[in-house]
């Protein structure tokens, strides 16, 4: 199994190291409204990113500085500069790029249908982590599950696996209407 | 000898001015002489122009990133309030303002809805429309200072009120002097990052029917 994808390195199956810069298609909808654009997040440094989310016409919507425990909000038009919606997409954000290999516990093989693919899970705190890997146990899928009191809180989803990087990501929220869905841009 | 080569010497210095002179006078702006004269003719031009086709191409600065964000496609506008923005690298999307309803396809689907009811699009609309019509200096939003050179107009926008504040610093949009159609778009942020839309292929009154801006 290479370094990329490898479910052993433990990191998110997207932001592999070596890269510091990744661009996104974007399409958020929530109750009904959607709003679409370009992502662009860049590692700043070990534990800094900055999030700046664009209109295709070139407006941005935010700007933001995502640190170990904190954002900060740089840039925002009035209306996405909402503290619970900008703590809600610098969090999912957060969890997109962000997996701490030292909270990654008790590995379970599960089995599917015929055996192939094989799928594997983690725990991770309370959360959980998949890997549905081929016979030569490249990722096919991951997804991290994410909870709050055992109940489901969001689920993010990496799929379309070129070169061990996920080419879509969902993020679904399931607590309030929100669905956040990127596709690579080349 | 050393005569000789210092005339060439000379000669060359000479050419050198020149060339910058001329280079100076074609790239720098200066006030614009006759404001009244130009928003005249302008808003005449404007009313001349039924339909407005051209391609684009779209730069997006941003402070922390070594490249700009580069895409392209073509625009299309038909008096009085119908453009359709459609882009078509690095990625399919399309924009359309129609009589105050916005279209966007993203993904294949195409979503609809009032530009009242949305402050960004009412802005992205009036903004857009306006400035392709050239039309921004009759917008009370906006100061505006009025320059030249011998090829281009240069309107500089700065908003005055808040809502238009809270989106752009600045506004610059170049006009030909040849047609009075707008070359160029600049819209700056209050963080210094920028976009450009820079047209081409303008094709003015070419047949176009309402139909070609509702988006499917």
């Amino acid at each position: 199994m290479t370094q990329d994808s490898s479910t052993d390195s433990l990191r998110s199956p997207y932001f592999q190291q070596g890269d510091s810069l990744y661009l996104f298609k974007t399409h958020v909808e929530t109750y009904g409204k959607t709003i679409g654009g370009i992502l662009i997040l860049k590692s700043k440094a070990a534990d800094t990113l900055k999030a700046t989310f664009l209109s295709q016409v070139g407006l941005k919507f935010f700007d933001i500085e995502i640190y170990k425990d904190t954002f900060l909000v740089k840039d925002a038009i009035p209306q996405l500069n909402i503290k619970g919606v900008l703590k809600t997409l610098q969090d999912d954000i957060r969890q997109l790029v962000v997996w701490d290999k030292m909270r990654l516990t008790n590995r379970q093989d599960m089995t599917t249908l015929l055996g192939k693919p094989k799928m594997l899970r983690y725990d991770y705190g309370q959360d959980h982590i998949y890997f549905l890997t081929d016979q030569e146990q490249k990722i096919l899928q991951s997804q991290k599950t994410i909870q709050h009191t055992r109940k489901l809180k969001n689920q993010i989803t990496y799929s379309n696996f070129t070169e061990g990087k996920a080419q879509r990501i969902a993020i679904k929220h399931y607590n309030f209407k929100l669905l956040i869905e990127l596709e690579t841009l080349k | 000898m050393t005569r000789s080569i210092h005339k060439y010497m000379l000669a060359f210095g000479f050419w050198l001015c020149n060339i910058t002179l001329m280079l100076a006078q074609t790239n720098d702006y200066t006030p614009m002489k006759d404001v009244e004269g130009f928003k005249t003719k302008m808003n005449a031009t404007n009313k001349t122009y039924k339909t407005l086709k051209s391609d684009f191409v779209q730069e997006k600065y941003l402070s922390f990133m070594a490249q700009k964000l580069m895409s392209n496609g073509y625009l299309k506008y038909k008096i009085t309030d119908m453009m359709r923005l459609e882009y078509t690298k690095p990625m399919s999307y399309i924009i359309a303002f129609v009589k105050g309803k916005v279209y966007i396809k993203d993904n294949g689907k195409v979503t609809k809805f009032d530009a009242k009811s949305n402050k960004i699009f009412k802005f992205i609309n009036q903004t857009m429309i306006d400035a392709v019509q050239g039309n921004l200096f009759n917008n009370k939003d906006y100061k505006v200072k009025y320059l030249e050179n011998s090829q281009q107009y240069l309107l500089e926008l700065e908003p005055i009120s808040d809502v238009f504040k809270d989106y752009l610093k600045q506004i610059k949009i170049y006009i030909s002097k040849k047609d009075y159609t707008v070359n160029k778009l600049e819209m700056t942020e209050k963080s210094g990052d920028y976009t450009h839309m820079t047209f081409s292929n303008k094709q003015t009154n070419s047949p176009m029917t309402d139909a070609e801006f509702v988006v499917k």
